[in-house]
């Protein structure tokens, strides 16, 4: 397994938040073309591996393999570059921009953002914005908020603005997407079209997903390969039906959260 | 007739200097109060080679351009680690050192004297000596800078840096560099604003340290903040108002002896009641949907 050569390897990796451990030793794969899940409970380190993959922590030991190459402790724009990219919790939306821009400005390149480029390309600018327009537009009718373009994204729902994080995230056509619960938050209705979207862009657009979650239906729906994580280590990993049958991962997952509040 | 010339004129010269703050103040999200310092460095430079260096006008507005962009440039890695209120006080700072300096050198700025005698522009051959030339001159470079902030509104650098006012972060997840996209918008709006000063200088042929103080920046950027910022109507609606409105008071028919201050009252209170229904200026009018 270790011997893939396009995938996202995470290879004995070690955090300790001063004398707490964090993540102790995580062995884990994300395959191209695949919804590869990670569950546990809260504090299992979920969240602090996927920052160590995109380079926002660094790791005390261990190796971050794409395609074989080492990226690990590399500075988030360059793990960015390499075509990872990370839904953040936060969301990080313009919110005095419209739902458009928003999409718009991720699809410019460096060098069309020099003040220069606009002038050099005067005569030219209209087309390749209406041609840009298109583009993001299409992505915004991918994620399914095409209709609220003209609105300040500041004035969109919790679950829209997600939404709009998501299509901005797939403009910059990177082969690997982080989520961190991409379902936190969002009504029913919003969880099924998320659910429908991150499918889509897994068997459509050929998105490899890493995918941190606690609706375990959602898991179960799309996760082709599950990493169950307890106290920084990874407990057991196999397929949805796998992991869930097991008695261990019952007694510690669905018997502790009933009783924890998130 | 000339007096509505002068007002042409004066027109043209604030419009260049709110678009120049427009780009900061507007698209970067940052409130400048050097936007003065650079108007008077691009007049005092500009006459100072006009006086001595015969290269003609062209060439001397390149001079000065180039002086006010190098120190935006050099001033940019200083105030742009800066945000929000300290970056309004570190660009404050940097106002009251040029204007100390225009006052205070006299050996090369004359002083609280001033400069004389700035020879007018000519242009191509064309001598720009009276002033319906010189109405002509200043509304098709400020239609030029309108033109000019249009495509910068609407181009990617347009958009990143509007990106980087909203959120930093997001914006540097998307490759954007937040130093890089400012530093240019804080660069492009000096070099602007020292063109309006050089329009101002060959156009008075006199100048003193007096219209680039603090006050005229704070000026500047009132009448963008009542025009409503980031767009291009916002600037044009917030001159008409601030230079036509004070004018406009003159002919109210006020006793002598206290017309001035009493026009300084009405001007006052109508700007507060302006900003109490208006908090994002007059362009919100155009922007009901």
């Amino acid at each position: 397994m270790a011997n893939d050569i396009n995938a996202l390897e995470i290879q004995g990796v070690c955090k300790k938040f001063g004398e707490t451990v964090i993540l102790n030793n995580v062995q884990a794969i994300i395959k191209p073309g695949m919804v590869t899940a990670f569950v546990g409970p809260n504090g299992a380190g979920k969240t602090t591996l996927f920052h160590i993959i995109t380079g926002n922590l660094s790791a005390d030991s261990g190796q971050i393999l794409l395609n074989q190459r080492d990226i690990t402790n590399m500075p988030p724009f360059v793990v960015a570059d390499m075509g990872i990219t990370k839904l953040f919790q936060d969301l990080r939306i313009f919110s005095d921009m419209t739902v458009l821009e928003n999409v718009l400005v991720a699809l410019m390149d460096r060098h069309e953002r020099k003040p220069a480029w606009a002038f050099d390309h005067l005569f030219k600018l209209k087309s390749f914005l209406t041609d840009h327009k298109k583009e993001a537009l299409g992505f915004l009718e991918l994620v399914g908020i095409a209709e609220h373009k003209d609105k300040m994204a500041g004035n969109l729902s919790y679950g829209q603005q997600k939404l709009l994080a998501m299509a901005r995230i797939i403009a910059r056509r990177p082969s690997y997407i982080l989520l961190d619960e991409p379902t936190a938050g969002l009504s029913p209705v919003m969880v099924n079209q998320m659910v429908e979207l991150i499918s889509k862009m897994v068997k459509e657009m050929g998105i490899s997903v890493g995918l941190i979650e606690h609706n375990m239906k959602v898991v179960q729906k799309l996760a082709d390969y599950v990493y169950f994580l307890h106290e920084g280590k990874v407990f057991c990993h196999g397929d949805a039906k796998t992991v869930f049958s097991n008695a261990e991962v019952k007694r510690i997952y669905i018997g502790l959260s009933k009783g924890e509040i998130k | 007739m000339t007096y509505v010339l002068h007002q042409l004129i004066m027109i043209s010269i604030y419009l260049i200097l709110v678009y120049a703050t427009n780009l900061v103040t507007g698209l970067g999200g940052l409130m400048t109060m050097a936007q003065a310092a650079f108007y008077g460095m691009g007049a005092y430079v500009y006459a100072l080679v006009a006086l001595n260096m015969p290269v003609g006008f062209v060439a001397s507005c390149g001079i000065s351009l180039l002086v006010a962009g190098l120190v935006a440039w050099i001033l940019s890695k200083v105030v742009l680690r800066f945000r929000g209120e300290t970056f309004v006080l570190a660009t404050l700072a940097f106002q009251m050192i040029v204007f100390t300096i225009l006052d205070n050198w006299e050996g090369v700025t004359g002083g609280s004297y001033g400069l004389s005698e700035i020879p007018r522009p000519s242009l191509f051959g064309w001598e720009v000596s009276t002033v319906p030339e010189y109405v002509l001159l200043s509304v098709i470079v400020a239609a030029l800078i309108t033109g000019v902030f249009w495509v910068m509104l609407n181009s990617p650098f347009g958009l990143s840096v509007r990106a980087v006012r909203d959120n930093e972060r997001a914006a540097e997840s998307l490759r954007i560099s937040p130093q890089k996209q400012l530093s240019r918008a804080f660069v492009i709006s000096s070099v602007l604003a020292s063109l309006a000063g050089c329009l101002f200088a060959s156009y008075v042929t006199y100048i003193d340290p007096t219209s680039f103080s603090l006050t005229e920046s704070i000026f500047i950027l009132c009448i963008l903040l009542v025009g409503g910022s980031g767009n291009i109507i916002g600037p044009f609606l917030g001159v008409l108002f601030m230079i036509l409105f004070p004018e406009g008071l003159r002919f109210l028919g006020l006793p002598d002896e206290s017309a001035a201050n009493l026009r300084e009252i009405v001007y006052g209170t109508i700007l507060i009641v302006l900003m109490y229904y208006r908090p994002n200026g007059f362009k919100g009018i155009y922007s009901v949907k």
